[in-house]
């Protein structure tokens, strides 16, 4: 017979205390750590449950609790399971008309990791992919879907029981809507929100152990709130760490790619940018999605451009005309395919008129500008439009027609009706309108070029105080 | 095996150990809700924190006035906790904490955010949704479903007629939805159906159904006659009188608004009430075309706000006065009235009010123009410029804006730009009270 075991000698247990409850409840400590601590003061303040807790034999309340602390996060199957349900019902509510978000706080079968794990995928798509096609009001409604997601998923994840999950496991789930909601606010403009909403990101990162799945959507969340506080440089790392991730996917990776190439253009490194964007756009049997190849592509055309590279420029603008008819065709539209109206695409527009530009067929390269900015603000996407705006005054200007150039400039009524639209760069537009109408009529205003760069710098501001992670259109 | 010994609930050393191999049937977290409640038994400073988290169902040894009052005592502590949070932060904290699910709480954020709401209507909005928030978790069987229901649907309300002051109809339309159903189903307290009605038509009067928000008011109004519900009754007849200014019958709303600030001397119960009609009453004398009038009442405005008013209502004084003198018979003193509305235009948008900063600025262009002093005008138009980063501008005041500006940039004759401009924000401001 083993000599009687003494009960493990332990520091005075306090009493409970709220701050070990609001841990409990914010998934910061487990359901045993609590039912750790209640033992450990009941074996000191209760004669009867001191002496309970000697039979059949003394045991060691810390170490036996860590121990089933373990073991309820062995949970695979479990949640393999859920997963399932889950699918099922998402079909079961379809199939009634009934969409689930709204009803995911009123019905406790939606309340699983599952769903929420769902939900931050859902917005997840959203931000990699941008704007869909066609989408009528530019990229801060994405943003704000992006949001609706992330905010459901938020309140379905603290209505979870973390001893059943595993408090790590929330806390990964919770660092992926926190890092995805970051990217989403800094694509609304929410700078301050954004980084309070990436540092919670990064702190439920950590407490979750720092998983690796998670680091590209970090690291992209961190780039935009970067730029979003005027850190450019910083940015281009995280952007250039997350295209050569080992956990990325493809989809990550083309962002990044993307958003770096952006950057290297407007610093004025267009053939860094072409660097970047090529490997992308040739590897093979990638997983992105339409919407993100063709901004790709429109890229690479605006950084060929840049570079001066015309039969480059003319090339990969043929790839991005073929890669819109092969899609129009799969839509069904391909009976207007190679016809010769104008481009429904303004973003085609855009970069054909960049070409156009560059091989010195300016009455051409307007007519593209002008679809440009007219598709753009149907669109009510201000700043892709503001980018069409700006070339249209740079070409009439140096073609030596001050009037047109005036006329144009003044004419923003429909930049300030897009939803979102930068105040502050529908300012410096005004000012420039106020600049190129103060000279005489027929007369190049002074200064016109000067205040022409002051406010293409303003729309690069503007974008980049948006993130590059999850936007739409950027032509510039 | 047993787990809590069976006369006493103290818990035993099998039942770590079945827990331990994860063997336990009845599950860690009924386990935990009973040695929880043993331990609020055994410890009277443990069970303190454990009633108010909810893990006991020992009752409380104070009576229900006691807990309440304790409740409203203590909400200062929790709102100063809150509001220092990011709305995330908070959100997570009173979804997880009971602490904060307190009826107490709910209504100190609630007053909270009607104190702050004619100052700073952004913040206050912030408050208004947490107080939403933490209504939402209020537990019925506590508080009793009606009071539950009650709380909700005033906060809802509130946040609802937030949302509608900062220019956002549609999400304002779903909470006022929302405080509608709720009340619905609540106590049938009249005064509650009341403040929940009144705020669905001040929205329906922001988007231009006066009518609609006339005709709804009469039922508030048929039952607003008691002594102690006349802040409500005052409420319908704001809300008539603008309805009337929006239907081009400012000589109605003036006779309105008089007879409710005659009503409404001497209280002092409500003194931002009263110089809030008093603002509408010179507002609606300036839109009828009686200056001195308006002018007497600003003057009365001063001497009630002797304690010193805030930047953005020195510069609505200021906007009124300016259009108060230049319509002075003969021919206006538009001297002065230039110097108070250029005025106004700072104040006002140093304040962050860039729409009223907007009109005062347009009317001060209209004053120059017809002081033939083109040059000065339109050089103000440009200046207006800087009112465009403005984020109070909504987007057809952004267009009006802009719009002017490319007129009197091409030429046009300024009258009939400047009266378009005037008429689109002056019906916007009107919608925003």
């Amino acid at each position: 017979m083993s000599p009687t075991r003494q009960p493990p000698e332990h520091p005075p247990a306090a009493h409970l205390t709220e701050h070990l409850f609001d841990a409990w409840s914010t998934g910061q400590a487990d359901l045993f750590t609590v039912l750790g601590a209640a033992l450990l003061h009941l074996e000191e303040c209760c004669p009867g449950c001191r002496e309970g807790l000697r039979r059949p034999e003394p045991v060691d309340v810390r170490a036996a609790l860590a121990e089933g602390a373990a073991r309820a996060l062995l949970r695979a199957e479990e949640l393999e399971e859920e997963g399932r349900r889950l699918g099922d019902l998402l079909a079961e509510l379809a199939a009634a008309g009934v969409d689930p978000e709204e009803r995911a706080l009123d019905d406790e079968r939606l309340q699983t990791l599952a769903f929420a794990d769902h939900l931050a995928a859902l917005a997840g798509s959203l931000l990699d992919e941008g704007v869909p096609e066609g989408f009528p009001e530019g990229a801060r409604p994405v943003a704000t879907a992006a949001v609706a997601h992330l905010e459901t998923a938020y309140q379905v994840l603290l209505r979870l029981e973390p001893a059943w999950y595993g408090a790590p496991r929330l806390r990964y789930a919770e660092a992926r809507v926190f890092l995805s909601m970051a990217r989403a606010q800094v694509a609304r403009g929410d700078h301050e929100a954004a980084t309070e909403t990436a540092s919670m990101g990064a702190e439920a990162w950590f407490q979750a152990g720092e998983p690796e799945t998670l680091h590209p959507l970090l690291l992209l969340a961190m780039a935009d709130v970067a730029l979003a506080i005027g850190k450019k440089g910083r940015a281009l790392r995280f952007f250039t760490e997350v295209a050569s991730h080992r956990a990325a996917t493809d989809a990550h990776r083309a962002v990044a790619a993307l958003a770096a190439a952006r950057l290297e253009r407007w610093a004025g490194e267009p053939v860094a940018a072409v660097r970047r964007l090529l490997p992308v756009l040739q590897a093979e049997e990638q997983e992105i999605g339409q919407g993100l190849e063709r901004r790709l592509r429109a890229e690479l055309v605006l950084a060929t451009a840049a570079a001066g590279d015309a039969t480059a420029a003319g090339k990969a603008l043929a790839e991005l005309v073929a890669g819109l008819d092969e899609a129009d065709d799969r839509a069904g539209g391909g009976a207007d395919a190679g016809s010769e109206g104008p481009p429904a695409d303004p973003l085609e527009a855009f970069a054909r008129g960049r070409v156009f530009l560059l091989a010195g067929r300016r009455l051409a390269a307007e007519g593209d500008l002008l679809e440009a900015r007219r598709g753009y603000l149907a669109r009510g996407d201000g700043l892709a439009a503001t980018a069409a705006h700006l070339a249209l005054l740079g070409l009439r200007l140096q073609d030596g027609r001050p009037d047109q150039a005036r006329a144009l400039a003044s004419d923003l009524g429909p930049f300030a009706l897009c939803p979102g639209m930068d105040r502050d760069l529908l300012a410096g537009l005004s000012e420039l309108a106020g600049a190129l109408w103060g000279a005489a009529v027929g007369e190049p205003p002074a200064g016109a070029t000067e205040a022409l760069a002051g406010a293409e710098r303003m729309l690069i501001g503007a974008h980049t105080r948006r993130g590059l992670s999850a936007r739409g259109d950027v032509p510039t | 095996m047993m787990g809590l010994d069976r006369h006493h609930g103290h818990v035993t050393g099998a039942m770590v150990e079945e827990l331990r191999r994860g063997t336990d049937r009845r599950g860690p977290a009924q386990r935990l809700r009973h040695t929880l409640d043993h331990l609020a038994a055994a410890c009277p400073e443990c069970r303190a924190v454990l009633q108010v988290y909810g893990h006991t169902d020992r009752e409380p040894s104070a009576s229900w006035e006691t807990v309440l009052g304790a409740e409203l005592r203590a909400a200062g502590g929790l709102v100063a906790e809150l509001v220092h949070l990011s709305p995330y932060r908070a959100q997570g904290l009173i979804l997880g904490s009971p602490r904060f699910q307190r009826w107490g709480l709910a209504m100190r954020m609630v007053e909270m955010a009607d104190r702050e709401a004619p100052s700073s209507p952004r913040e206050a909005e912030v408050v208004a949704a947490l107080a939403v928030a933490i209504a939402d978790q209020l537990d019925e069987a506590r508080y009793t479903p009606e009071i539950v229901l009650d709380a909700r649907a005033r906060a809802e309300a509130l946040h609802g007629d937030l949302l509608r002051r900062l220019g956002n109809l549609p999400a304002a339309e779903r909470a006022l939805d929302r405080a509608g159903s709720l009340i619905a189903r609540g106590s049938g307290g009249e005064p509650f159906r009341a403040e929940v009605e009144l705020a669905r038509c001040r929205w329906l009067v922001a988007v231009g159904r006066a009518g609609e928000a006339v005709k709804r008011c009469r039922w508030v109004a048929r039952w607003a006659r008691e002594p102690d519900h006349e802040h409500l009754a005052w409420g319908v007849e704001s809300i008539v009188a603008r309805a009337e200014l929006l239907d081009g019958k400012p000589d109605r709303a003036v006779a309105r608004l008089e007879r409710l600030v005659r009503r409404m001397r001497g209280r002092d119960a409500r003194p931002a009430l009263e110089w809030k009609a008093r603002l509408d009453l010179a507002e609606a004398r300036c839109a009828a075309g009686r200056p001195r009038g308006a002018l007497d009442d600003l003057a009365r405005l001063r001497v009630l706000a002797a304690d010193g008013l805030p930047e953005h209502q020195k510069g609505r004084l200021l906007s009124l006065e300016g259009r108060a003198l230049a319509a002075l018979a003969p021919d206006g003193r538009p001297g002065e009235a230039g110097e108070a509305l250029a005025a106004a235009g700072s104040a006002l948008q140093a304040a962050g009010r860039g729409l009223e900063a907007a009109l005062a600025l347009v009317e001060l262009v209209g004053l120059e123009v017809e002081q033939g002093r083109p040059e000065q005008a339109r050089a103000r138009v440009e200046g207006l410029t800087e009112l465009l980063a403005s984020p109070d501008l909504p987007p057809p005041a952004l267009a009006a804006v802009v719009d002017l500006q490319a007129a009197i940039r091409r030429g046009e004759a300024p009258a009939e730009p400047l009266r378009r401009c005037h008429r689109l924000l002056s019906g916007l401001l009107l919608r925003r009270f």
